[in-house]
């Protein structure tokens, strides 16, 4: 057992001591053995929905420029000059086909390669040119782009494992193509960043923390109810990532009340893609999900939304989040409005429920200064029953274990998961002309 | 016609297109301020001699791009490597261009008839604008009568469904004739914002012809490739 986490069985007991929380050296060790040797997300392909179209981003410390070439392939670059490092691109979006150092000239195309150096003939004609650098590896699934620092990484649907159905039931919501929408939710957290990847899918939290946003809520509809808890699950997804599930009724409870209009929308759309994919998965499609892909990708989609959230640590105690919409873009204006809404007023960083948690975790952090009187965090909850529910905490302790594995090379013990419930295992439906192959 | 030819590796090529009747005016302005940018230039006043449309089409003028980007190819230059930047009914030439050619990068400066007809043969610009296929700037003033907020807007959003990537830049409480520098300060920012601007976007898209030195470096690496 190692001094980060305390497991017992028998109780049983699972507990994290908060020197992880705040321990620089444990940051540092992080930063190499996790985020270097992680598939790290960077952004969706349909942020750039142009030849030339750039968007800048730090991921794990590094500035990266996230860009679709002349060609229209989708490219990652280190936003640094190789000459002498000056940043490339000092914007956070824009289209360029090529990028100038403002330093000292140098120009290079969306390609990586180098195309102009004031005055080369001073370099002579052996020198060599060099061009952008580029993480290790950059693969996409669904649109949604990752990197790795690591040249040996397991390719990306290895390593997303379980996490692929989810995105899947996320992106076949559109029968286009999901896209996020332009704009971005930015604000930053001084907490450690494990305090939010554990917040967002935390179900315990829902009632206590978001007190006000569920009393608007019951206004909304009349009456409160919470009898959708009983039926969510968490699931373990492999890899470290994990998933807090819910029913439509979870949906339907959580989320203002459409219009009338919205709901006929919404109904016809989903028989569209009922018609597509059958009934079993557009049935789980109309349920809620809080996905979380080791180490630091959110996706919820819940409350009439999906949100695509990206945690980047800065220090042991300051994250900053980016966050994104992800809509389907053959939605009519009713819904859309409505979805919109959501997004400002329950997910912004001035919303309803976003404020609720930053203050919640910013208490955490802040208490953490007496870790030597207090130095344990309970993460325990529905350890003793193989049945895992929203509202219990199995689905962290499946993301502890996995840093747990990477930062000490230890593996902890796993534990029983009862088997899922039928409406959590239905599958898309297979095309007709799939089956017909299959024959 | 106008001609700027550079010593040396130019590192592109700019075709300037010249508001109706203009050429002589500016013409040399324009082409020194691209020169000290790096871009060989030509410059032309495609307008109807003494400023009689009849009879000239949309058509024509695109054609007459066509000649002008064959002019430059015989120099080595090819469409990609190649900006275009338009004033006036030069500007409106441009974007009909850019449906046209897959060039470096447009640009253009007040575009003339875009909300209304130059002629019956060059109806209004909002009519005829097609999908660009070479990323456009289009540079406006508030004031001019014959580009309204809502046309533009129109026009923006339109042509922001088109494969290449478009910006349209209104300046505030300036003419259409704001690229000319001013005393009024208004009308210097935006004199001075635009032309920035269009330098901008050319560096930004225009594809640079290679050294002399890199050229070989590039044989090497494709050589090595190869190998």
């Amino acid at each position: 057992m190692s001094e980060y986490i305390e497991v017992d069985q028998e109780i049983p007991r699972f507990r994290v001591n908060r020197k992880v929380m705040t321990d620089p050296a444990v940051f540092a060790v992080e930063r190499e053995r996790i985020f270097d040797h992680s598939w790290l997300y960077i952004g969706h392909e349909t942020e750039l929905a142009k030849p030339n179209d750039y968007v800048t981003r730090t991921v794990a410390g590094r500035p990266l420029i996230f860009a679709r070439d002349a060609q229209g392939k989708v490219k990652v670059w280190v936003n640094s000059c190789p000459h002498r490092g000056a940043m490339l691109c000092r914007e956070p979006k824009g289209n360029a086909r090529f990028m100038t150092c403002f330093y000292h000239g140098w120009s290079f195309n969306n390609s990586g390669e180098v195309v102009s150096i004031p005055d080369d003939a001073g370099y002579g004609a052996g020198f060599e040119r060099p061009g952008l650098a580029a993480p290790a590896k950059v693969g996409s699934y669904r649109g949604f782009v990752f990197v790795s620092f690591d040249p040996d990484i397991v390719d990306l649907p290895t390593y997303l494992a379980g996490a692929k159905e989810y995105l899947d039931l996320v992106s076949d919501q559109s029968q286009v193509g999901m896209r996020v929408l332009p704009g971005t939710h930015e604000y930053s957290v001084k907490a450690n960043w494990k305090l939010l990847t554990e917040n967002s899918y935390d179900g315990y939290h829902l009632v206590s923390t978001h007190q006000r946003y569920l009393e608007m809520i019951t206004a909304a509809h009349g009456k409160a109810d919470i009898s959708f808890a009983s039926n969510s699950i968490a699931v373990n997804l492999g890899g470290g990532h994990a998933v807090m599930a819910g029913t439509p009724a979870s949906g339907a409870a959580l989320g203002r009340p459409l219009s009338e209009e919205a709901k006929h929308e919404k109904a016809e759309h989903f028989e569209r893609l009922r018609q597509t994919h059958g009934d079993a998965w557009v049935e789980r499609m109309g349920g809620t999900r809080n996905l979380v892909i080791f180490p630091n990708l959110v996706v919820i989609d819940l409350v009439m939304g999906v949100l695509i959230r990206r945690i980047e640590p800065v220090t042991p105690d300051y994250m900053e989040v980016s966050a994104w919409q992800l809509v389907p873009p053959e939605e009519g204006e009713e819904l859309h409005r409505q979805r919109l809404d959501n997004f400002l007023t329950f997910w912004g960083p001035g919303g309803l429920a976003s404020p609720d948690d930053v203050e919640a975790l910013e208490t955490c952090q802040r208490s953490y200064a007496a870790q030597r009187e207090l130095p344990w965090s309970d993460i325990s909850r529905g350890m003793h029953t193989p049945h895992k529910g929203m509202n219990g905490e199995y689905q962290m302790r499946t993301w502890w274990r996995r840093w747990h594995e990477l930062v000490t090379g230890e593996a902890l013990p796993e534990e029983p998961q009862a088997p899922l419930p039928d409406f959590f295992a239905g599958q898309r439906q297979r095309p007709a002309s799939a089956t017909a192959e299959a024959k | 016609m106008a001609r700027i030819e550079l010593g040396g590796v130019p590192r592109g090529a700019a075709i300037v297109l010249c508001d109706a009747g203009a050429l002589e005016r500016d013409a040399a302005g324009f082409m020194n301020g691209l020169a000290e940018h790096g871009y060989e230039s030509v410059a032309v006043d495609l307008s109807p001699t003494g400023g009689d449309p009849t009879g000239t089409t949309d058509r024509d003028l695109v054609s007459d791009v066509a000649v002008l980007l064959g002019r430059l190819g015989e120099r080595g230059w090819s469409p990609v490597q190649v900006g275009l930047v338009g004033y006036g009914f030069g500007g409106r030439t441009a974007l009909l261009a850019t449906a046209e050619f897959a060039l470096g990068a447009a640009v253009s400066i007040a575009p003339s008839g875009v909300a209304d007809a130059w002629s019956d043969a060059l109806p209004p610009l909002t009519q005829v604008a097609r999908h660009v296929r070479t990323p456009w700037l289009g540079l406006f003033g508030q004031q001019d009568p014959g580009a309204p907020a809502d046309v533009l807007a129109r026009l923006g959003s339109y042509l922001g469904g088109s494969p290449a990537h478009t910006e349209v830049v209104t300046y505030p409480g300036v003419a259409r004739d704001f690229y000319r520098d001013a005393r009024e300060t208004l009308a210097h920012v935006a004199s001075f914002d635009a032309w920035q601007r269009t330098i901008e976007w050319l560096d930004r898209r225009v594809v640079p012809r290679p050294t002399p030195l890199a050229a070989e470096w590039q044989r090497r690496v494709a050589s090595a490739a190869r190998a």
